[in-house]
C-alpha cells in the first residue's frame, strides 16, 4: 500500500507539470495584461514600458515560464503583481477559510444525506420516498445565488438569526464560535446542492445492496433488522459512496467560489476572482497549481479510502 | 447410434496439435504471471462424432471450445479444420468459415437480444453472411424454426415470452441458421430444468442425425455428457488427461482423476447410497501455478514418487490417459 | 409432544405483486422426525425455496403465511412474534443457500460473521466465542482454520465458503437446518465432499435436514423421506427407497425416466416430460401437471386432486395414481 501511495505521488509530479504548463498558455492566450489593468489609461507609454520590464513581461514567454518555474523548485511563488505580497502568504490567508468551508459543506451534506438516502431506500416507492426524491431535486436545482439570498434574506434581515455574510463579527473577539456562527448559512448552501445529489446516489447504492443475498443469511442468523440494515447492508452501499466522495472535494472547491462572493467569505474564491480581473499572472499559477493538487490529492485519498474499505480490492 | 469407424480412415473435420491459450494475470506492477487455462492439447475431431469435453470448473474446457472455433486466439500450436491450418488467419479470413462453425451457449437468455423478434435473431446472420434475403429469408426462418421444432407462430415473438428451453431451441436454430458443420456447444442445459434437459439432449441428437453434424460438447453434467457423446476427453488444469470412446471412459476409466470423478457423482438409486467410494479430496489447484510434475498428483490417492517430477503424457491407442500408473 | 421436529400442515404462501396476489406454496404438508433428513425436490417455480423460507418467516414485506402451521418441537411458529422468530433463526433453526459466493457479506471477516451468530445465541463472548467459531471451522474440514477465520470470504473457494456457511449454521447447534440447493454452483466433486460432511455433521448432532434440492441424484444420496413439489404443490411424499422403487406420480416418474441413465442403455432417446413449468400467474385449471400428463383424463382437466395416503405412509396427490389404488384396494377387498 505504501508503495502504491509512494509510485502515485511519483506519477502525480509530471501531471502536476503538464497542468501548469497548460494553464500558462492559456493564461497568456487570455487578451489583456496585468499592466493594461491596473494603471490609468492616461500613463505614458514608456512608464508602461518600464513597468512591464520590471514585472518580467517583455522576455519570451518560455523564458517567464522557466523562471517562475526555477522560483517555484527553490519554495518561491513569486509576488503578486497588484498587492506585492507574497503569493505564498496570499493563499496562506485564505486557504484555511475555504477548506473550513468546504469540508463543513461535504461532512453536513454527508450527515443528512445518509439516513435520508437508506430511509429511501428502505421504504422504496412509499410517500416518504417520493417526498425525499422531490426534496433531493430541489436541492439539485436550486441554484446557489438563488439559495444564497433567499436565506440571508430570511435568516439575516427577517429574522436577524444569522449575519449576513463575512467570517468574524466586525469588531467582535473573533474566535471558533464566531467563525462557525458565520458558518452556517454559506455552508448550508453548498451542502444543498450535496445533499440533493448524494441523496439519490445513496439511495441507488443501499437499493443495489439490499438485493444481496448475503442480507438474507444475516437474517437466517437472527440479526435484527436495524443491524441487517445499518451495519450488513450499509457498509456495503457505502463503497460506491466513498468513489464519489474525493471526487466531490474539486467540485466544492469550484462552487465555493460563487458561495463566497455571496457571503463575503474571506476564501480562496475572492482571492481567485481578483486575480483573474487584474491578471494578475503569479497568484493566479500558484492558485491553479493549489487547485491541481487538490483534485490530485482527492483522488489518491479516494483510492486509500477505497482500500481501506473493501477488503477485495487491493493496490499493489 | 454407433460408433464411428471412419476415425481411421479419413482426415479428422477438426484437428488440434498442442494448442495453448494463456491468460496474463497481474501479480504486482511489474512481474506478470499467466494463467494456463489450455496448456498443449492435442485432440482430432472426426466428422459426426460428438466430443464431450469434462472437468471440474476451471478445467479450461470452456476455454478450448472457444479457441477450437477461434472465438479465441491460440497462443501456440496448430488448429486444423478441414485440413486446413486456420491457426493464424485474420478475422476477415476466417469469415468464409465462420458459417461452418457455430456455438450454442449456457445461459439462452443472455445470448439473445431481448429487444429482436425471433424471426430477425434468426435471420440476422443470414444477412450477415450475404444469403437469402426478403422471402428467402423468411422460409428459412420458417424452416429453422420446423428443425428445433417450435411453432412458427413464434417468429414474431420476443425471448422473453418463452420459457427457458425453447429459449434454448431458439439458440440453436441460430446457430444452425448457417448450416454449419460444427458446432460447439457450452453446457447448452446446465441452466434448464431437469425436464426440459432431456428435450433439448433428444434434439440435439436428432438435429445431429438429420444434419450430419459434428458436435463439441462441453457438460457440467456428466450424465448428459454420456448420453450425447461419442467420445469424452477428461479435462484437468488446462490438460486433456483422458481421452476415448464414451462407454469405455465411463466404464472403465484408466486415469485416477476420471475414476473419483466418475465416483463423485451422486447416483439416483437409494440402495446405492452405502456403496464403497473414494471421495476426490480438495479443490483443483490455482492454474496459475500448476504444480509440478503430473498436475493432479497433489489430490491423487495412487500418487507415487515419480508422479511427484515427471509429467505424464496422454498415451495408449484408442483409450488414452495421462497417467504413469493407469487403472485396469 | 409430537415426537417430531418439524411439523407442517396447510401451510400456504402468498405474494402481492402488481398482477394481484399469488401462491408460490399451496397446502404444503409435511414433517421431519429428530436426525430425519427430508428432501424436497421440484424444478425451478415449484416454490420449494419459497417454502424453506417460509418456515423461517423471511418471506420479506411482500410476502407471508396465509394459512397453516409450522410446529417446531409442538411450538406454532406461526403465532410468534418477530422477536421470538429472532431468537428461533440461527438457534433453533439455521439455514444455508445456494450460491456461497454471494452468501457471505463480502466486507466481513469470515470470523466475523460466525462469531455474529455465536454472540447472538450463546453466552460465549470475545476468547470462547473466537475459540468456539475456530473449532467449527475445524470441524467442517477448513484448513488452517485460525488462519481462515481472519480472512474474508474472496479469498476461500467456493467448496470452502460453502463450508463456512455450514459453519455458521451449525455453530448453535440448531434441531433443524434447511439446506436450500447447497451444492448446485459447486462442482461435482466439491458436492460429494459437503454432502458427505452434512450427513456427518447430522449424524453427530441428532439435527433433522430439510434439503431441497432439483437433483435427484442428491435426493437418493442423502434422504430418508421425500416430498415432490410441483407448481407450488407437493404431489407425492414417501420414503426415499419406496419412491424410487415405484414413483407413483406420473410427475415423479416422468423426471425419473428423463435422467441420462447411468446403466447402459445409453443409446436410443431419453424420455422427456413436455412443455415447461407453467408461471404462477398462469397455473392450469384442474390438476397443475395436466398439461404435460401423459396420463390426463378429464377429471384432471377441471378438479384438482388432494395430497391422499396411497400406500402405507405415502400419499400422492393424482386422480390417476390414486383411482389405481382403490381399484387394487377394490380387487383386494372383492
Amino acid at each position: 500500500m505504501l508503495s502504491y501511495i509512494a509510485r502515485r505521488l511519483l506519477i502525480s509530479l509530471p501531471v502536476l507539470l503538464g497542468i501548469t504548463v497548460i494553464n500558462f498558455i492559456l493564461m497568456k492566450l487570455a487578451p489583456g495584461n496585468p499592466v493594461d489593468m491596473l494603471i490609468d489609461p492616461n500613463t505614458p507609454p514608456e512608464l508602461l514600458q518600464a513597468k512591464k520590464a520590471m514585472l518580467g513581461l517583455n522576455s519570451p514567454p518560455a523564458v517567464q515560464y522557466g523562471k517562475w518555474l526555477l522560483g517555484l523548485l527553490h519554495g518561491h511563488l513569486g509576488y503578486s503583481f497588484s498587492s506585492y505580497a507574497p503569493v505564498a502568504d496570499l493563499i496562506a490567508q485564505r486557504i484555511g477559510p475555504t477548506l473550513l468551508l468546504a469540508f463543513a459543506s461535504l461532512f453536513g451534506g454527508m450527515l443528512i444525506a445518509l439516513p435520508l438516502g437508506i430511509a429511501g431506500a428502505v421504504r422504496r416507492n412509499t410517500a416518504l420516498d417520493h417526498a425525499l426524491t422531490g426534496l433531493s431535486f430541489v436541492g439539485i436545482s436550486l441554484p446557489p445565488f438563488f439559495l444564497g439570498l433567499g436565506l440571508i434574506y430570511w435568516f439575516s434581515l427577517k429574522t436577524k438569526l444569522l449575519p449576513t455574510g463575512g467570517m468574524h463579527t466586525l469588531g467582535g473577539e473573533g474566535g471558533l464560535g464566531d467563525a462557525l456562527y458565520h458558518l452556517v448559512l454559506p455552508a448550508s448552501v453548498l451542502a444543498a446542492a450535496i445533499v440533493g445529489k448524494k441523496i439519490r446516489y445513496i439511495r441507488a447504492s443501499m437499493l443495489d445492496v439490499l438485493e444481496k443475498e448475503y442480507l438474507r443469511t444475516a437474517r437466517a442468523k437472527g440479526v435484527r433488522e436495524s443491524l441487517v440494515i445499518g451495519k450488513h447492508a450499509l457498509r456495503n452501499a457505502l463503497l460506491p459512496i466513498l468513489t464519489v466522495f474525493g471526487a466531490e472535494i474539486p467540485v466544492l472547491l469550484g462552487g465555493s467560489i460563487l458561495v463566497e462572493q455571496i457571503f463575503q467569505w474571506p476564501g480562496i474564491g475572492q482571492l481567485a476572482l481578483q486575480s483573474i480581473l487584474s491578471r494578475d499572472y503569479p497568484t493566479l499559477m500558484a492558485l491553479n497549481l493549489v487547485a491541481a493538487i487538490v483534485v490530485l490529492a482527492s483522488n489518491l485519498l479516494t483510492d486509500a479510502l477505497y482500500t481501506m474499505a473493501d477488503p477485495r480490492i487491493q493496490y499493489r | 447410434m454407433t460408433v464411428i469407424t471412419e476415425s481411421n480412415a479419413s482426415r479428422p473435420l477438426l484437428q488440434l496439435e498442442g494448442v495453448k491459450k494463456y491468460y496474463p494475470s497481474r501479480k504486482g506492477l511489474f512481474a506478470k504471471g499467466r494463467i494456463q487455462a489450455v496448456d498443449g492439447v492435442t485432440l482430432d475431431v472426426h466428422a459426426g462424432e460428438t466430443v464431450g469435453l469434462v472437468g471440474e470448473s476451471g478445467c479450461g474446457k470452456s476455454t478450448l471450445g472457444r479457441t477450437i472455433i477461434r472465438l479465441e486466439h491460440s497462443d501456440a500450436g496448430r488448429i486444423l479444420y478441414d485440413g486446413e491450418e486456420i491457426t493464424a488467419y485474420s478475422v476477415r479470413r476466417m469469415r468464409p468459415l465462420r458459417t461452418q462453425m457455430q456455438m450454442i451457449f449456457q445461459d439462452p437468455y443472455s445470448s439473445l437480444n431481448p429487444r429482436q423478434r425471433v424471426e430477425d435473431i434468426l435471420a440476422e446472420p443470414l444477412i450477415a453472411h450475404g444469403l437469402p434475403r426478403g422471402e428467402d429469408a423468411r422460409r428459412s426462418v420458417g424452416k429453422l424454426l420446423d428443425l428445433v421444432q417450435l411453432p412458427r407462430s413464434s417468429r414474431s415473438r420476443y425471448p422473453h415470452e418463452f420459457s427457458g428451453g425453447q429459449r434454448q431451441r431458439i439458440g440453436i436454430a441460430r446457430a444452425l441458421a448457417l448450416k454449419p458443420r460444427l458446432i460447439v456447444c457450452d453446457e447448452p442445459v446446465s441452466a434448464l430444468d431437469v425436464s426440459v434437459q432431456a428435450q433439448i439432449l433428444n434434439l440435439l441428437k436428432d438435429l445431429q442425425d438429420e444434419l450430419k453434424l459434428t458436435y463439441v460438447f462441453i457438460g457440467h453434467g456428466l450424465g448428459a455428457v454420456r448420453y450425447i457423446s461419442t467420445r469424452v476427453a477428461v479435462m484437468y488444469l488446462g490438460k486433456i488427461v483422458e481421452l476415448g470412446e464414451t462407454n469405455r471412459v465411463f466404464d472403465a476409466p484408466r486415469h485416477p482423476y476420471t475414476s473419483l470423478l466418475l465416483q463423485a457423482i451422486p447416483v439416483a438409486d437409494p440402495r446405492r447410497r452405502l456403496r464403497e467410494r473414494l471421495v476426490l479430496q480438495g479443490e483443483a489447484p490455482n492454474p496459475e501455478n500448476p504444480p509440478p510434475g503430473c498436475r493432479f498428483h497433489p489430490r491423487c490417492p495412487f500418487a507415487r514418487e515419480r508422479c511427484f517430477s515427471e509429467a505424464p503424457s496422454l498415451t495408449g491407442n484408442g483409450h488414452a490417459a495421462a497417467c504413469h500408473y493407469p487403472l485396469g | 409432544m409430537s415426537g417430531y421436529t418439524l411439523e407442517v400442515e396447510n401451510l400456504t404462501v402468498a405474494f402481492r405483486t402488481e398482477l394481484g396476489e399469488v401462491r408460490p406454496v399451496e397446502g404444503l404438508t409435511f414433517a421431519v422426525k429428530p436426525g430425519e433428513t427430508l428432501c424436497i425436490v421440484g424444478e425451478s417455480g415449484s416454490g420449494k425455496t419459497v417454502a424453506a423460507l417460509s418456515l423461517l418467516r423471511l418471506l420479506g414485506k411482500n410476502g407471508g403465511i396465509r394459512a397453516g402451521s409450522v410446529r417446531l418441537n409442538g411450538e406454532e411458529l406461526t403465532r410468534k412474534s418477530e422477536t421470538e422468530m429472532r431468537s428461533i433463526r440461527g438457534r433453533d433453526i439455521a439455514m444455508i443457500f445456494q450460491e456461497p459466493m454471494v452468501s457471505l457479506n463480502p466486507v466481513f471477516t469470515i470470523g466475523h460473521q460466525l462469531t455474529e451468530a455465536i454472540r447472538l445465541h450463546t453466552d460465549r463472548r470475545g476468547k470462547a466465542a473466537k475459540a468456539h467459531a475456530v473449532e467449527m471451522l475445524r470441524r467442517v474440514g477448513i484448513p488452517r482454520p485460525e488462519a481462515v477465520y481472519g480472512e474474508y470470504p474472496h479469498t476461500l473457494s467456493g467448496g470452502m465458503r460453502q463450508r463456512a456457511m455450514i459453519a455458521m449454521a451449525v455453530a448453535c447447534e440448531p434441531r433443524l437446518l434447511i439446506a436450500d440447493e447447497p451444492t448446485t454452483a459447486l462442482d461435482v466433486t466439491v458436492q460429494a465432499q459437503i454432502l458427505e460432511l452434512m450427513k456427518r455433521l447430522a449424524a453427530g448432532s441428532g439435527t433433522s435436514i430439510v434439503l431441497i434440492t432439483h437433483d435427484l441424484g442428491v435426493v437418493a444420496e442423502m434422504a430418508d423421506q421425500v416430498a415432490v413439489m410441483y407448481a407450488g404443490q407437493i404431489v407425492e411424499t414417501a420414503d426415499v427407497y419406496s419412491l424410487f422403487e415405484n414413483p407413483l406420480h406420473p410427475y415423479t416418474r416422468g423426471l425419473m425416466r428423463s435422467l441420462p441413465a447411468f446403466g447402459s442403455e445409453r443409446e436410443g432417446r431419453l424420455s422427456a416430460i413436455p412443455g415447461a413449468v407453467p408461471p404462477l400467474s398462469r397455473l392450469p385449471r384442474g390438476c397443475r401437471f395436466h398439461p404435460r400428463c401423459p396420463m390426463a383424463e378429464s377429471i384432471c382437466e377441471s378438479e384438482e386432486p388432494e395430497l391422499q395416503p396411497a400406500e402405507v405412509s405415502r400419499r400422492v396427490r393424482c386422480w390417476a395414481a390414486s383411482g389405481e389404488i382403490r381399484r387394487f384396494a377394490g380387487r383386494q377387498g372383492g
